[in-house]
């Protein structure tokens, strides 16, 4: 039996009150996900899915107990360390896409594999290959303010996955479209999914969530289903 | 008026609220306008405002001039000059003065040495003053043989004749002559020497002065519609005459004709100019700080205008919003910038940049409306770009994106970048210039003076010609007088000198003499600086024997002639100081006997420091004592200034009416000397030091406000894999960009306008390339460390924070 892609062990955040006191965000969280798995994390406002998912994604270090990812254990990893596997295995999905407003599309594409360190030939033909496989050649040299909230989230995505990482980590991903777009990038999430990328999506819609194979319940920081 | 009265109302609240933005665009301003107030003021006062006479453009000043011996601004001879007034029509008046000094014994007080002129009759008509009692000169007056009459200062007849009118035809001490005073000249006029407070009348009759005997200075006021080039074309052709007439005193001889003004000004002007140059760029990094920060908040104001403007504010109401805020900034700003600059220009006149007069006056109303008028200009300077910026936002957007994502647009970032491009470039010509400066008064500084300035007490005495009518008396007064003060506990040696080195007693002499062996003719002749000095005066001043001997006590009026001259002349006219000895000279223009070179001493600087070393000659004061007016030199064995009174006190003894002046230490007389320079370089370098902090600060402030900006950016590109370095290169690379591009301009800059302040230079070239790097390294480093900090702070970012900042 092969190990998780994720194994979360008694994982606790929480952020300092005042003296001596702490409001806790995440609650002795243990968890499990196998590689391949399409996980949507869903709950109320508040409840910690956001918080859960910069966790998994190691944008945050605030957190105790027990975490290994691909059989790495996080807990003990120096930032820099935390970084590198960072890049090497997760891609992340923003609700409002984050690209970078002064950067075009082929830009935005190319920013994260300049950042691990791709040779410029293995960055042309790793940024041609996305553009053509997610159909946006012809806006590659257009800027995030000239596409619709759709094309944006598209070419989003399409930056998560470009450095193959083995995780897609999702916050909100439909948040700011319409149902039409939200379906296709769904489509899309699926089609990465069956082509063996694990996602991880924090949603509030039923929806959305149908297109995956296990939900996760979280409230008031608690893993309730 | 009532919206005014709330804008500014509201003005003054935003800026309370923002105290630490507030207190920096305050004290940048004050800064930039302080020094720059002050400085004008100075510039105003020296070189632009006229002088205090009638007509002042008309004043003329000449100097005699001999290329070919390398005189530039020589006194004149009387016969020439009488030729001149005789045969020049451009000039309407024209007159022979000499400045010195004089003992004045009023009545009831003791005699006091006070500066005087001694002037010809036209002196005053060639100024355009009139006195405010009594009358100036008449011509008779002027003959050889008339009764000796005098003007008083007004300050002098305040002090010692009680303003009492009555003073007009009263007779009184000047020098040990009885002199009727005529009249009192108004407050404030003080010229030649700008602290002159006595004018006797200057009697002279050119038939009985020698042609080559130019000891004295002059002025003239041109006629109504004569231009100064006339004049001068008709002096030179008389000149030409001249020098073919009198060939052998005249030959090579012309004179320069300045407008008085030019004249007085003509040393202090380039350091002035420099000056003013280095404060108004100052300002403008002020301007551009300040410009920079407004930018920055006015973008961080976006939404608050867009909210204005949304509920019916017009864009002319919010550019005087923004403008009224700007305004009162630099109101306030120069308020204190005003203070900042009477602090500045009492500083100014205490750093000697400057000895002349007008300084004096300090700042004035104009002063103040300088002050006012860079206030309003630099607020409407600084506050209009961020107010056009604001007045074209668009509603919509603003309003959607709640006033915090996305930052502020590409022309706002673009004016930003240009700022500080302007404001790193003028930085670097700042720097640049204050380094040269800074280099030059180094090299200055090593210079060796040629004598040990440590430990020697220097003051004059001058006895009247009236009293020690013969050379023999003043030689007895000042053998007397040395060996008395040899006597004083702490002093190790003293000499008489008639005029110290570094131009200590603010007079020299020049003659021309012949070697051994050649023609007594003009052709044969050399130039060289002239001394009288008693015994000891090398010694004293420390002075190195290089051959010969010293001048001794048996080198007297009847014993056989001799000179003692300075390794310079030796080298040149004799091969070398062990060739010289032995040799004889003819100083043929004065004595008609040879003197034999007994002794070979060290060169000396006579002038300044920067001034090449001249042939110098000594002679012993007992076998020419001509001079009543010497120089004592005490080198003592404690602090020299503690010797003073003890000095004076054997003076006295000797003469009880014969006051000791210019007292100062040799030490003084060396600070003196370089005292322009130092104040010059002090002064930029403080003002390039204040530019380099301005820039650093607004390099800084750019990059934070950047980063603040920023934040989203970040954080994604944080999620997206940046590492700490990338980020630190990312925010670093932007600022160094910047700061890169501004060096560039402003080396290119450097280049044209370093040129300005080459006749400042000393032993560096305005284009020194060590100088450039060195500066080129340290503002790179000021711009590196001013991007570092707000570079760490965005690397160490939380993505999560950051990335929550939608």
């Amino acid at each position: 039996m092969t190990a998780p892609l994720i194994k979360l062990n008694h994982i606790e955040r929480s952020y300092p009150l005042g003296k001596q006191q702490f409001t806790y965000v995440l609650r002795d969280i243990n968890l499990e996900i196998e590689e391949g798995d399409f996980v949507s994390v869903m709950g109320p406002s508040g409840a910690g899915k956001s918080t859960l998912l910069h966790l998994l994604g190691m944008h945050d270090f605030g957190w105790t107990g027990e975490f290994f990812l691909d059989e790495t254990p996080v807990h003990r990893l120096k930032p820099k360390e935390r970084t590198t596997l960072r890049n090497e295995q997760v891609g992340f999905v923003f609700q409002n896409y984050n690209l970078l407003d002064d950067l075009t599309v082929y830009e935005n594409l190319d920013i994260p594999l300049s950042y691990r360190r791709y040779s410029k030939s293995e960055r042309t033909a790793l940024v041609a290959d996305t553009l053509d496989r997610f159909s946006i050649v012809g806006k590659k040299d257009l800027y995030p303010r000239q596409l619709s909230g759709g094309q944006q989230q598209l070419v989003s995505i399409a930056r998560a996955v470009i450095a193959k990482p083995k995780l897609i980590l999702a916050d909100e991903p439909t948040g700011n479209l319409h149902s039409g777009q939200a379906e296709e990038i769904m489509q899309l999430f699926k089609k990465l999914n069956t082509e063996g990328t694990t996602i991880i999506q924090v949603t509030h819609s039923e929806t959305n969530a149908a297109h995956g194979n296990r939900v996760i319940q979280l409230r008031d920081g608690w893993i309730i289903k | 008026m009532e919206t005014l009265l709330q804008d500014i109302r509201f003005g003054g609240r935003m800026l309370l609220k923002n105290k630490g933005f507030t207190l920096v665009a305050i004290a940048t301003l004050a800064l930039g306008i302080g020094a720059s107030t002050a400085i004008f003021s100075v510039v105003d006062a020296v070189l632009l405002r006229p002088l205090p006479y009638a007509n002042p453009e008309r004043i003329v000043s000449f100097d005699a001039i001999n290329p070919s011996a390398g005189i530039t601004d020589g006194n004149l001879s009387a016969p020439d000059f009488f030729d001149w007034q005789k045969r020049c029509d451009a000039l309407e008046h024209s007159a022979l003065f000499v400045s010195g000094g004089a003992i004045l014994a009023p009545e009831k007080s003791e005699p006091v040495r006070v500066p005087r002129a001694v002037v010809t009759s036209d002196f005053f008509p060639a100024l355009g003053v009139q006195p405010v009692l009594g009358r100036t000169f008449r011509a008779e007056e002027a003959k050889a043989g008339a009764e000796p009459v005098a003007l008083l200062g007004n300050n002098l007849w305040r002090r010692f004749f009680n303003s009492d009118p009555s003073v007009i035809g009263q007779r009184t001490s000047v020098s040990g002559r009885m002199v009727t005073v005529l009249g009192v000249m108004p407050a404030g006029f003080a010229y030649p020497n700008g602290d002159t407070e006595v004018w006797t009348s200057l009697q002279v009759n050119p038939a009985k002065e020698a042609r080559d005997n130019r000891s004295f200075e002059a002025i003239g006021r041109l006629k109504p519609g004569a231009s100064l080039t006339q004049a001068q074309t008709q002096l030179s052709a008389i000149n030409a005459q001249l020098a073919q007439q009198f060939h052998e005193t005249n030959k090579g001889w012309d004179v320069h004709l300045y407008r008085l003004q030019d004249r007085l000004v003509r040393e202090v002007r380039p350091s002035l100019l420099a000056l003013l140059g280095a404060v108004f760029f100052l300002l403008l990094i002020a301007c551009a700080n300040v410009a920079n920060l407004l930018l920055a908040r006015a973008a961080a104001r976006r939404r608050e205008i867009a909210l204005r403007a949304a509920l019916g504010a017009s864009r002319a109401r919010v550019w005087r919003q923004l403008l009224t805020e700007s305004l009162l900034l630099a109101l306030v700003g120069g308020g204190l910038g005003l203070l900042l600059s009477i602090w500045l220009a009492d500083l100014l006149a205490g750093l000697g940049l400057t000895d002349l007069p007008q300084l004096a006056s300090g700042l004035d109303q104009r002063a103040v409306l300088i002050s006012l008028a860079l206030s309003l200009f630099t607020g409407l300077l600084f506050g209009a770009a961020p107010a056009w910026q604001a007045s074209r936002l668009d509603l919509n957007k603003t309003l959607n994106e709640g006033g915090r994502s996305g930052g502020d647009g590409v022309s706002s970032r673009r004016s930003r970048d240009l700022l500080l491009v302007a404001e790193v470039a003028l930085s670097l010509v700042l720097l640049l210039g204050a380094a040269l400066l800074i280099k030059s008064f180094q090299h200055l500084r090593d210079v060796r003076p040629g004598f040990n300035s440590a430990g020697v007490l220097t003051m004059s005495v001058s006895l009247p010609y009236a009293k020690y009518p013969e050379d023999a008396q003043r030689t007895q007064f000042f053998s007397q007088l040395v060996d008395r003060v040899r006597t004083v506990p702490g002093v190790q040696a003293a000499a008489a000198v008639l005029s110290l080195p570094l131009n200590g007693s603010n007079y020299s002499v020049g003659r021309a003499f012949v070697p051994e062996g050649r023609p007594q003719t003009a052709e044969a002749e050399g130039n060289a600086n002239y001394f009288v000095a008693t015994p000891g005066y090398f010694q004293t001043v420390q002075i190195p024997l290089l051959a010969g001997r010293d001048i001794s006590p048996n080198d007297n009026a009847k014993s056989p002639m001799v000179i003692v001259i300075n390794q310079t002349m030796a080298k040149r006219y004799f091969g070398s100081p062990a060739q010289s000895l032995g040799k004889h000279l003819t100083v043929w223009r004065d004595e008609k006997f040879a003197r034999e070179i007994v002794g070979v001493v060290g060169d000396t600087k006579d002038t300044t420091l920067d001034a090449p070393i001249e042939p110098q000659m000594f002679v012993p004061y007992a076998q020419n004592a001509t001079w009543g007016a010497m120089s004592l030199a005490v080198r003592a064995a404690i602090e020299p200034t503690a010797l003073t009174a003890a000095v004076r006190e054997q003076v006295l003894a000797l003469d009880k009416g014969e006051p000791v002046y210019r007292v100062q230490t040799m030490e003084e007389v060396l600070h003196k000397s370089t005292a322009t320079r130092r104040a010059a370089m002090l002064l930029l370098s403080a003002f390039a030091g204040a530019a380099l902090l301005l820039a650093g600060v607004g390099i800084y402030g750019v990059m934070a406000y950047s980063v603040s900006q920023r934040t989203r950016e970040i954080g994604i590109r944080m999620a997206l894999g940046a590492q700490t370095g990338d980020v630190l290169r990312l925010i670093v690379r932007q600022g160094m960009l910047v700061a890169g591009a501004g060096a560039a301009v402003g080396l290119l800059a450097s280049l044209f306008l370093s040129r300005a302040i080459g006749t400042l230079l000393y032993d560096v070239r305005a284009g020194d390339p060590a100088t450039y790097a060195e500066i080129l390294f340290l503002l790179i480093a000021v711009a590196f460390t001013a991007c570092y900090w707000p570079a760490r702070r965005a690397a160490k970012l939380n993505p999560v924070v950051a990335l929550s900042e939608q």
